[in-house]
């Protein structure tokens, strides 16, 4: 980790900690739900996370299922996940969160047991993980990825556009999936990296709400029944830090006047839009 | 005077890292075997209290030897992944790095599995 990085851990563990009950309470409601203070009707099931590799998924399961801590856990370095991943919470009703690697090579290995699940009704929502292409690179150089051609700046927008793509290529490989699925299904788009992206939020929200993302979920919509299927956006920061490699490489800063209660804050929409969903697979 | 054209980064890096996934692969694989090797002998035959003490130390000691591989060994199929997924490769250096680690991360991923299944029986 760069001297940067550390200092800004530093703030944020320092910000957290003035905050953290606050910050407890807003999670406390959404834990509760994923361990199980259920009412009767809600339904029972498991909750996949799906995504291109090095988009925050882990980080996610972790959050949601309480195992990584906001107050004590200062980011780290991306590992790299290479099987799929469980967490299990304790019920009752148990819940798990099925996390398969992201990587192309081991999709077909690894997701395609996962769509026939799909199909079968046995999740009861589905959370797409994006980051507007702000994919961490793992144990590689920048430097070797053929995108690179002798400037740093230019490789970071074409690497973001070909990420960007690949986002759009999972949502295309999942659609027909949910689509033959007849049971109550949600589905989450989750934009992470917020921190990243700040200062184009407007063509952020854009690039997924009316762009091909958005379009591809609207081809979805029509042919589902509005009872079975909903879909929602959250947009959001699950850690603050640098887009850097695998290898300490800095790519980009994190945005300028993107602050800690900014990240607090779009965790709490993400919490509400999660609740929401838990109150819409309740009514019948 | 050296008129050897030197190897560019890409394949100098699939150059090093074959022999070490076929080093590996072999190795996790041997393990395995051993492990699975001793838990069978120990179900289906009679033992003395001498067989079985040698046994359940050799079956301890592949124990640490997994535990103590595992870190690396896990590292080097995300280094390896990450060329595949990020990294300039010829067509078909990508495709034997997509071979070699699908075999290699079966090894790696089936020896917890092994290993839980618990301690040998009395």
């Amino acid at each position: 980790m760069s001297e940067n990085d550390s200092e800004l851990g530093w703030k944020v563990a320092s910000w957290l900690w003035e905050r953290k009950e606050e910050i407890a309470r807003k999670l406390v409601d959404l834990y509760a739900w994923f361990r199980g203070k259920s009412s009767e009707g809600e339904q029972k099931g498991s909750i996949l996370i799906l995504g291109p590799g090095g988009v925050g998924k882990t980080t996610l399961a972790k959050l949601l299922g309480g195992e990584y801590d906001l107050l004590l856990d200062p980011p780290g370095q991306y590992e790299e996940s290479i099987d799929i991943e469980h967490y299990s919470l304790p019920g009752p009703p148990e819940v798990e969160i099925v996390v398969p690697p992201g990587q192309q090579h081991r999709r077909e290995a690894t997701w395609n047991d996962l769509f026939a699940d799909i199909v079968a009704g046995k999740f009861r929502g589905i959370i797409l993980l994006a980051a507007y292409g702000y994919h961490t690179l793992g144990r590689t150089s920048y430097k070797d990825n053929p995108l690179y051609a002798g400037n740093k700046d230019e490789f970071v927008k074409a690497f973001l556009a070909e990420r960007r793509a690949e986002e759009l290529a999972v949502l295309r490989q999942l659609a027909p999936h949910m689509k033959l699925n007849r049971n109550r299904l949600w589905f989450l788009t989750l934009v992470a990296k917020q921190d990243l992206w700040w200062p184009k939020r407007g063509e952020v929200e854009k690039h997924y709400r009316d762009g091909e993302y958005g379009a591809e979920i609207r081809q979805i919509l029509p042919q589902q029944d509005q009872q079975r299927f909903r879909h929602e956006f959250v947009f959001a920061s699950l850690v603050i830090r640098n887009f850097v490699t695998g290898r300490g490489e800095k790519l980009r800063p994190n945005a300028e006047g993107y602050d800690h209660a900014l990240q607090v804050e779009s965790l709490r929409r993400l919490i509400e839009t999660i609740d929401a969903l838990r109150t819409w697979e309740a009514s019948l | 005077m050296n008129e050897t054209t030197p190897l560019d980064p890409s394949k100098q890096f699939v150059a090093a890292v074959i022999p070490l996934l076929k080093e590996y692969l072999e190795k996790l694989r041997s393990i395995a075997e051993e492990a699975q090797r001793i838990r069978e002998v120990f179900a289906k035959e009679r033992l003395d209290k001498e067989k079985k003490r040698i046994l359940t130390l050799k079956y301890d000691l592949l124990t640490q030897l997994f535990k103590r591989l595992s870190p690396p060994a896990t590292q080097l199929a995300q280094e390896v992944s990450q060329r595949i997924e990020h990294g300039k490769l010829d067509e078909l250096d990508r495709v034997e790095l997509m071979l070699r680690l699908a075999e290699y991360e079966h090894a790696l991923l089936s020896l917890p599995r092994v290993f839980s299944m618990g301690p040998l029986a009395a």
